[in-house]
């Protein structure tokens, strides 16, 4: 198991068939959270063929990358929902209490919240904080 | 548990959702325009039975749906 990473990427509104056939550049996850909108996470550029479309940046997002016997023992048993069976697949609702969004790979679940979530996560679900690596940052940045 | 099915979601408990109120219809005897938007908008049925209501849902999707309700059982119907 490993800390969370800051999850960077674009969200994008459009219409639906635009989304059907957006493409973007990058090592990129893209989550479809609504029938008009994605967050294409590790995205830099996209191209939607809607001149309506509204592309930005998306930076509020942290996940935990958990194989899949850490999800079965830390998250699992708190939600109270059905999981997808597919593979990959987007699940988002509510688990101990919090909003998340679950990718379901064929060997991995990666669980994502609001950043400001992130200490929920951590208290909740018993997942590991962020690394001590970047405590250290933070702490330097605040007494400069 | 009371479930409401999201369309963009699936099945959830209804924890999830913030409720929006009903949909009301202003009744045909009131023609003028204003009046018509000042009753829906103001005036509620509040029924006891199946009412159109939206719901948004706050833990998942961030969109708004109608789902209709049977107020007096508290259960969603189809």
């Amino acid at each position: 198991m490993h800390a969370p990473e800051r999850l960077d990427g674009l969200r994008v509104v459009a219409t639906p068939d635009a989304l059907d056939h957006a493409w973007f550049e990058g090592d990129v996850v893209v989550f479809r959270i609504a029938h008009d909108e994605v967050i294409a996470f590790g995205a830099v550029v996209a191209e939607v063929p809607d001149e309506h479309a509204i592309v930005e940046r998306e930076t509020a997002f942290v996940g935990w990358g958990l194989s899949y016997p850490e999800f079965d023992d830390l998250v699992a048993r708190h939600v109270e929902w059905p999981l997808p069976t597919e593979r990959p697949a987007l699940a988002q609702g509510m688990a101990a209490g919090l909003p998340v969004k679950l990718w379901f790979e064929h060997d991995r679940v990666l669980l994502v919240v609001s950043s400001g979530f992130a200490h929920e996560v951590v208290e909740r679900f018993r997942l590991p904080a962020f690394a001590e690596s970047v405590k250290k940052q933070d702490t330097r940045r605040m007494r400069a | 548990m009371l479930i409401i099915t999201c369309p963009n979601c699936g099945s959830r408990p209804v924890e999830e959702f913030r409720f929006g109120g009903e949909i009301p219809q202003p009744p045909e005897s009131i023609t003028d325009p204003f009046e018509r938007d000042l009753d829906q908008v103001w005036m509620f049925t509040n029924v006891a039975g199946v009412q159109t209501e939206r719901w948004f849902h706050d833990a998942g999707c961030h969109r708004w749906l109608t789902a209709t309700r049977d107020t007096s059982i508290d259960r969603f119907v189809d």
